[in-house]
C-alpha cells in the first residue's frame, strides 16, 4: 500500500517537472529579446551619461541651502577663555557649580556648657549707634555715594522672575526633577532686549564697538569676582544696575548705583548692590581686560548684575 | 515678519549702538565672603573679651556659609595700630578681606562693660557699620552674638539668626530603652541645658514664636498629649484635657494659640487651641488623615499634609480650614510641613524609593528642590531668618546607629554638624532672643 502511495507520488513529481521545463523554454526565447533590449537601453543610459545630452542640458539650478536661525543669548555659547584669559586669576571658576565646597560637618561648637539661663533681658544690652565716636577717627569718613552725573533711565525694578532656571546655584537632589529645562528668550524678549540696547545715543564707527568676543572676556573676567546672593529672598528681583566710570588702564575710577532710592530703603537690594559693587573693586578682576584703542566706547559703562537665571 | 524684523535689527545694532556701554552680568559664583575679624583692643576689663568675643563671631560667621573668615596670620596692622590710627586699608585689601571688623573693649565703671565695634569695607575703604553696647560682662557671648547679627544683616541685607537658642530632644541609653529629654542650647551649642527629667517619652518640641514657651508631646499621663513648657520657670502642664490622643502641636505666629491634631473615633483632624480659653477648636473635617499643621508668618494660611487625596501630601487651606490646594503632586510621601518665618517657602520631609529627603516648595506648589537626603532624614525646623534649615539624621539600626542634628543653607550647600552632648534628634529653631 505504502509503495503504491509512493509510485503515484513519483509520478506527479515527474509530470511536474516535466511542465515546468516546457514553461522555462518558451520563457527562454522570449526573455532573449528582452534582454537584448534591456541591453541596449542601458549601453544608452551609460553613453549618455559618459557623453552628456547637450540638448537636455540646462545651467545647473543654483542650490539654495537652507540656513537656520536661532536667536539665543550669545554669551550663553561663546567660550571667550581663548580671546582674553584674565589676567590675575589663577584659577577660573567654574560658574555652573556653586563654589562652596561641602565641607565635611563640621562641629559649631565645642564644649558645650550645662550651665544656662534665659537670655538677658533687652534693656540691660542696649545698642547705642556709634555715629562719630570719640575713638574714631575722622579719616574714612563715610562719603556719600557719588552722583551718577546722567539721571538714570527709568527702568521697572521689578524683574519677571523665571519659574525655571539653568545654571542654578541652587542644589536640587530630586530624584525625579524634570522641571529644570533651560529656558530660552521668547521672540518678544529679545525683541524688547535689541530696542532698549539700541536706545536713542550717539552713532559710533562699527570699528570702535567692541566686538561681542570683547564684551564677552569682559563679563568673564568679571564673573568670578561677582558673589549673587543665591538664597536670598526673592532674589530674582536683586538686578542692580551700577554705572561705572572707567579709567584708561581698566581700572575701576568711579562706580555708583543707578537706583539710589531703592539702595537706600530696601536692605537687600543695598546688599546686592555692595556685593555688585565689590565685585568691580575686587583686585582679583582688576584691572579689566578692554582694548584701549576703544577707551571711548568703554569709558563709561552700565553693568546689570542679574542673578535671575542663576537661581 | 517679527522674525525679519529682528534679524533687520541685530543685523543692524552695532551701526547704531547707544553712547554709553550696556553690559548684562548673568553669571557669577556663590562663595564665602572673607572677612578679617580682628582681635578686639582691650582698654580695660576683661582680658579674655578681646580674644573670645572676636572668636564666638568669627565661628558663627563661617558656619553661616556666606563668610570666610581670614586667617589671622595674615594680619599686617596691629590692634594697637588700629586703635590710634584707624585701618590701614591697603593691608588688608592685601590680606584677601573684603569686609572688616575692629573692636574695643573697656569696662564702663559701674561694672558693666562697653563693647564697640565697626565694620568696614576694605574696598571702598569705608565705615559701614559703627555700634556700642553696654552690658554686665556675664552677657558677652550674648553681645558676641549680637554683634554677629549686625554683621551679617548689613552685608547679606537679610535678617539674622545668631542670637536664637535651639530645643531638642536629647536621645541617650540603649535604643530599645531610649530616654528621651527636652534640652536647650544656643545656636552654635553653647549654653547646653537639659529642660525634662527623661522619665516619660518626648517628641516634637515647638518654640513659642513670643514667648518662652515651648509646646510638645509626651507620654507623661500615658497616652500622646500636648504639653506647654515655660523656659523662665521650668513649669510644665497638659494643654488641656481633651477626648482624644494630641499631637503635631505648633504655635500660631502670634503666639496666642496651638494648632496641633487631634484623633477621635479613629479619624484624626487639625484643631486650634487658644491658649486664653483652651477651648479647642476643629480645623479640617476629613474622613482621612489631617495632621502637621504650619502657620504662613501672617498666620493667614496653614499648611498641613493629609493622605485624602490617596497618598499622603502636602496641602495649603485658609486659617479657618477654607480654600484647600493641593500643592505637592511628586512620588512617594510628604510630611512635617513647616511654613518658613521668611514667607517664601515651605519646608518638608519627603519619602520616596526607601530614601528620606529633606525639601523645600513654594507656597504656590512650584520650586520643589530636595536639599538633604539619608537613610533617615526628618523634622525640619527654619532659623528665624528663614534662610538655615535643621534637622535630624539617623544613621540605621546596627553597631554604628545614631541620631545628630544638622544644619544647612537653603542653597542646599554647607551642610554642618551641630554637636550636643548626646544623641539628638526633632531640633525646633527659636526666635531672635529679643
Amino acid at each position: 500500500m505504502a509503495v503504491s502511495v509512493t509510485g503515484i507520488k513519483d509520478n506527479m513529481v515527474a509530470s511536474q517537472n516535466a511542465a515546468l521545463v516546457e514553461t522555462a523554454a518558451t520563457a527562454s526565447a522570449s526573455m532573449k529579446g528582452a534582454f537584448i533590449k534591456s541591453g541596449i537601453l542601458h549601453a544608452l543610459i551609460v553613453a549618455a551619461s559618459l557623453i552628456g545630452i547637450p540638448f537636455l542640458a540646462k545651467e545647473e539650478p543654483l542650490l539654495i541651502t537652507p540656513v537656520s536661525i536661532e536667536l539665543v543669548d550669545i554669551a550663553e555659547l561663546t567660550q571667550t577663555t581663548k580671546v582674553a584669559p584674565p589676567k590675575k586669576q589663577e584659577k577660573p571658576k567654574e560658574i555652573e557649580k556653586p563654589q562652596k565646597p561641602e565641607p565635611p560637618p563640621k562641629p559649631v561648637e565645642a564644649a558645650p556648657k550645662v550651665v544656662s539661663e534665659s537670655p538677658p533681658k533687652l534693656e540691660e544690652i542696649k545698642p547705642e549707634p556709634i555715629v562719630e565716636a570719640k575713638k574714631e577717627k575722622p579719616k574714612p569718613k563715610p562719603k556719600p555715594q557719588e552722583k551718577p552725573k546722567e539721571k538714570p533711565k527709568p527702568k521697572p525694578e521689578v524683574q519677571k522672575p523665571k519659574e525655571d532656571a539653568f545654571d542654578s546655584l541652587l542644589k536640587n537632589l530630586a530624584p525625579d526633577a524634570e522641571s529644570q529645562k533651560p529656558q530660552e528668550k521668547t521672540l518678544d524678549e529679545t525683541l524688547e532686549d535689541v530696542l532698549e540696547d539700541t536706545s536713542s545715543g550717539q552713532i559710533a564707527r562699527l570699528s570702535d564697538q567692541l566686538t561681542i568676543s570683547e564684551l564677552d572676556a569682559f563679563r568673564y573676567q568679571l564673573e568670578p569676582c561677582w558673589n549673587v546672593p543665591a538664597g536670598a529672598k526673592y532674589a530674582e528681583n536683586l538686578a542692580v544696575e551700577i554705572r561705572v566710570s572707567m579709567n584708561r588702564d581698566g581700572s575701576v575710577n568711579k562706580s555708583s548705583v543707578l537706583d539710589k532710592g531703592r539702595y537706600n530703603r530696601d536692605s537687600a537690594f543695598r546688599a546686592a548692590a555692595d556685593s555688585a559693587l565689590r565685585a568691580l573693586r575686587n583686585p582679583r578682576c582688576s584691572p579689566l581686560n578692554l582694548p584701549p584703542e576703544k577707551y571711548q566706547q568703554w569709558k563709561s559703562i552700565v553693568i546689570n548684575f542679574d542673578p535671575r537665571n542663576m537661581l | 515678519m517679527r522674525v525679519l524684523f529682528a534679524l533687520f535689527l541685530i543685523a543692524f545694532l552695532p551701526a547704531v549702538a547707544q553712547a554709553e556701554l550696556r553690559v548684562d552680568m548673568t553669571k557669577g559664583v556663590v562663595e564665602p565672603l572673607p572677612i578679617a575679624i580682628t582681635p578686639f583692643y582691650v582698654e580695660s576689663g576683661n582680658q579674655n573679651f578681646g580674644k573670645d568675643m572676636p572668636s564666638v563671631i568669627s565661628v558663627n560667621l563661617e558656619n553661616s556659609g556666606l563668610f570666610k573668615p581670614v586667617n589671622p596670620r595674615a594680619f599686617v596692622q596691629t590692634i594697637e595700630s588700629l586703635n590710634t590710627a584707624g585701618p590701614n586699608f591697603g593691608e588688608w585689601r592685601a590680606s584677601g578681606a573684603q569686609a572688616l571688623v575692629t573692636g574695643t573693649v573697656k569696662a564702663a565703671g559701674d561694672g558693666r562693660t562697653r563693647v564697640e565695634f565697626f565694620l568696614y569695607d576694605v574696598f571702598s575703604q569705608q565705615k559701614m557699620l559703627g555700634i556700642a553696647y553696654t552690658t554686665t560682662p556675664k552677657n558677652w557671648r550674648r553681645i558676641a552674638h549680637i554683634i554677629s547679627d549686625e554683621i551679617y544683616k548689613r552685608l547679606t541685607g537679610e535678617d539674622s539668626y545668631f542670637d536664637s537658642r535651639i530645643v531638642y530632644v536629647a536621645e541617650s541609653g540603649p535604643w530599645n530603652k531610649r530616654i528621651k529629654r527636652l534640652a536647650i542650647m544656643d545656636q552654635d551649642g553653647a549654653n547646653h541645658k537639659y529642660l525634662t527629667s527623661g522619665r516619660s517619652l518626648v517628641l516634637t518640641p515647638r518654640f513659642s514664636p513670643t514667648r518662652q514657651q515651648i509646646t510638645y508631646m509626651s507620654y507623661e499621663s500615658g497616652k500622646p498629649t500636648v504639653y506647654l513648657y515655660d523656659i523662665s520657670t521650668g513649669r510644665h502642664e497638659p494643654l488641656g484635657r481633651f477626648p482624644g490622643m494630641t499631637f503635631a502641636p505648633r504655635f500660631s505666629p502670634d503666639g496666642k494659640s496651638v494648632i496641633m491634631s487631634m484623633a477621635r473615633n479613629g479619624n484624626t483632624d487639625i484643631y486650634v487651641m487658644p491658649l486664653g480659653s483652651r477651648t479647642p477648636k476643629r480645623i479640617t473635617n476629613s474622613s482621612s488623615i489631617d495632621t502637621a499643621p504650619s502657620y504662613s508668618p501672617d498666620g493667614r494660611q496653614i499648611v498641613f499634609e493629609s493622605d485624602r487625596g490617596g497618598s499622603q501630601q502636602l496641602y495649603t487651606m485658609d486659617s479657618n480650614g477654607d480654600n484647600v490646594q493641593r500643592i505637592t503632586f511628586g512620588k512617594g510621601r510628604y510630611a512635617n510641613p513647616v511654613w518658613s518665618p521668611r514667607g517664601d517657602l515651605i519646608a518638608f520631609t519627603r519619602m520616596y524609593k526607601g530614601k528620606f529627603y529633606i525639601g523645600v516648595i513654594r507656597p504656590d506648589g512650584k520650586g520643589e528642590r530636595l536639599i538633604s537626603n539619608a537613610y533617615h532624614v526628618e523634622g525640619p525646623t527654619w532659623s528665624p531668618n528663614g534662610r538655615v534649615l535643621s534637622y535630624f539624621k539617623e544613621r540605621p539600626a546596627g553597631k554604628n546607629r545614631q541620631a545628630k542634628i544638622y544644619t544647612v543653607d537653603i542653597t542646599g550647600y554647607n551642610e554642618r554638624w551641630l554637636r550636643t552632648p548626646v544623641d539628638g534628634s526633632d531640633p525646633a529653631w527659636s526666635p531672635l532672643n529679643r
